[in-house]
């Protein structure tokens, strides 16, 4: 039977009617009969009385199938009248998508006068579909005729919905523990004291404490005794509702064995927004850290290979000319003669030491931070470079505006501009130029850290933008012959260190290419930057 | 049409020491020493301080021999002895640097089919005197023929 179907059968059909076809009887059967109607109104009106006060929607069809009666809160819940809802009326209510199934359940168990129960949603009069529960039973008359179904309809729209939030939390919840039980990175949570209240299979593995061994007992367990202080902080920092990423430190497994980890702790909070712990997922960054380092140690090679073969040429010429200068002044018997290439050897010596000077003093490093003038460094770089430039034909031009002071490892900010400065001199042609400047100022951003910025500018041919992106990839070249590509992997590996930032600009326009390396390095107060410093490394 | 050394050929094998060799290094202190050496040792000689003067030299009077630093200014010894080696094929060509980086440069050039032979800087006048002889020995210097243009 379709809807179609049920609706145009809808306007017949009437309580009213059914009793007016009735035939009729002799006057004794007509009194019992009137009785008999009497009890029945009344019957009826009892039903109705108590429906219409009920809070639950009571409906009622007839053996047609056909709806014939609807109570106040079902009326009052479509916002319709009876006559609206009689017969079908009330299905054009009911959401399209529940329609049929509903349907199926209806006329089938209708069929089989059997009882029912059926979820739909139903527009209430706000024009909103809400979740209905309707339960429907077979009517019967004492005499055990049929009559049709009546049934009770509540309105469990928030129920449902509180349901469906409890299944959608249920399977984010599932999902969530698959992932963390999947996951390379130990997960781990603990509350507010670092008490342990959960360890994944990662964090067995990296640990080396099993699930039982550590769910219950203290997160100190795995910090080393110097770093017990990192607790106090990570849970004062949660405490507040701050998250805690990519924190480098160290941490102890069950063997004893220290690890690089890098840790992400989240707060966690209750139904109610308070926090209640701490989510910590670490990863594992032992093996990246000994490949860091080892990288580091080659690229430091392999820039005093470089430096040893810049200072070389420095040294060997002025030896050569030494060599033969004596050579000469040992065959000669005139002493003007002799005395003049003696002369001459003596300033080429002068020479030699000059250089010698410089480069022991580039490498005569502390790894400790110290108070450093950039422009001071700028100077010795310019005098170690300015031979392999003016070869080249290139101009240095050094611009020291300003000359602060700032708190760095001397050799690492010498190594940064030392990289930059060899960059440019490798890029700029025969007669180009290239500017270094030293100023104060401030952050890249509007910051309000105070600093050392140096840029170094050349007339190069300029860097592509996809080549821009990698720059400060480990590994990436483009010279592929002399060039290890590591070069600003460390210089930006030793800004990052020193809480600075370095940035690269650039203009490939044929005839006016430029480039310009801008490096800030904070000048942090005396303390500060020792803590910050060791922290870094 | 190019000069020749004709000096060299009137004079016979036994004038060998009247052999022409020109002296390039940008450090002009180095180039004057090296000339003056080998000035004492009886070979006419003469320093040029960048590649495109010692081209002209050339030009004026072909060397037996050209020693050359290789990282110079504007052409560098590489180039020039290329450009010696196609002009002036009698002259044979001594490369002496101070950079470990011009290794490199001459395996490129190797690759593309000039060999050089390089002496590290410093080298010893003697240790010097005794290649010049050698590279000077092994061809007939002192009867170079007159080459047609």
């Amino acid at each position: 039977m379709s809807s179609s179907g049920i609706r145009k059968q809808r306007k017949k059909d009437s309580i009213g009617k059914a009793a007016a076809k009735r035939p009729k009887a002799d006057t004794s059967a007509m009194k019992a009969i009137d009785e008999l109607e009497r009890a029945l109104r009344e019957s009826e009106q009892r039903f109705r009385v108590v429906t219409e006060a009920m809070p639950v929607m009571v409906w009622m069809a007839g053996t047609d199938k056909l709806c014939t009666y609807f109570n106040k809160s079902w009326l009052d819940f479509v916002g319709r009248t009876l006559e609206q809802e009689r017969g079908n009326g009330w299905a054009e209510n009911m959401h399209p998508d529940d329609f049929e199934r509903c349907l199926q359940i209806y006329v089938s168990s209708f069929d089989a006068r059997q009882p029912f129960e059926m979820h739909y949603r139903l527009r209430h009069h706000s024009g909103e579909f809400r979740w209905i529960l309707d339960h429907g039973v077979p009517r019967y008359a004492p005499d055990g005729t049929f009559e049709g179904y009546v049934g009770g309809c509540l309105d469990i729209h928030e129920q449902k919905e509180a349901a469906e939030k409890i299944k959608t939390a249920f399977l984010t919840s599932q999902r969530l523990a698959a992932i963390v039980e999947s996951s390379n990175d130990a997960i781990a949570s603990k509350d507010l004291n670092g008490i342990v209240t959960s360890w994944n299979p990662a964090a067995e593995r990296i640990f080396g404490y099993t699930a039982e061994e550590m769910i219950g007992r203290s997160i100190r367990k795995v910090i080393p005794p110097e770093l017990q202080d990192d607790e106090e902080r990570i849970l004062a920092t949660i405490a507040r509702g701050e998250r805690i990423e990519h924190f480098e430190t160290v941490r102890l497994t069950k063997t004893g064995k220290r690890i690089d980890v890098s840790l992400t702790v989240s707060p966690v909070k209750d139904e109610t927004g308070r926090i209640v712990g701490a989510a910590k997922i670490a990863r594992d960054i032992t093996e990246q850290k000994k490949a860091e380092h080892a990288l580091r140690t080659s690229e430091r090679l392999a820039s005093v290979g470089r430096l040893a073969a810049t200072v070389a040429h420095e040294i060997n010429n002025p030896l050569e000319a030494v060599t033969n200068l004596l050579y000469l002044a040992k065959e000669r018997t005139d002493r003007h003669d002799v005395r003049k290439f003696l002369v001459e050897a003596e300033e080429e010596l002068d020479r030699v030491s000059h250089v010698t000077k410089q480069t022991l003093g580039f490498y005569r490093d502390t790894k400790n931070p110290s108070a450093v003038r950039v422009g001071a460094l700028l100077n010795q770089l310019i005098a170690v470079f300015g031979p392999r430039s003016r070869n080249k034909g290139i101009e240095i031009c050094p611009e020291i505006l300003e000359n602060p002071e700032i708190y760095a490892v001397a050799g690492e900010v010498r190594q940064v501009i030392a990289n930059l400065l060899s960059n440019s001199i490798d890029a700029v042609q025969t007669g180009g130029r290239i500017r270094i400047r030293v100023w104060g100022g401030r952050a890249h951003h509007d910051q309000p850290l105070f600093g050392a910025r140096i840029t170094i500018a050349d007339s190069g041919r300029g860097i592509p933008a996809e080549v821009r992106q990698r720059l400060f990839e480990p590994f990436f070249t483009t010279k592929e012959d002399v060039g290890t590509g590591l070069g600003l992997w460390v210089c930006k590996s030793i800004v990052d260190k020193h809480h600075g930032s370095i940035r690269v600009k650039s203009s490939t326009e044929p005839g006016r290419s430029w480039t310009v390396f801008s490096v800030f390095l904070p000048s942090i107060q005396a303390q500060a930057p020792e803590e910050a410093l060791k922290q870094a490394v | 049409m190019k000069s020749e050394n004709v000096e060299n050929v009137t004079y016979g094998s036994t004038e060998l020491r009247r052999t022409f060799i020109l002296v390039v290094d940008d450090e002009k202190r180095i180039a004057d020493t090296l000339a003056l050496i080998l000035e004492s040792k009886g070979y006419v000689s003469e320093a040029a301080y960048d590649a495109v003067t010692a081209l002209e030299v050339c030009r004026a009077r072909t060397p037996n021999l050209l020693i050359s630093d290789v990282v110079m200014p504007g052409m560098n010894g590489i180039e020039l002895g290329i450009a010696i080696r196609r002009d002036f094929p009698s002259c044979k060509v001594l490369l002496f640097s101070g950079q470990a980086a011009t290794a490199e440069m001459l395996e490129h050039a190797s690759a593309d089919g000039h060999h050089f032979e390089l002496l590290a800087k410093p080298v010893h006048p003697v240790d010097l005197l005794e290649k010049v002889e050698q590279l000077l020995g092994a061809g007939d210097i002192g009867t170079v023929p007159a080459r047609a243009s």
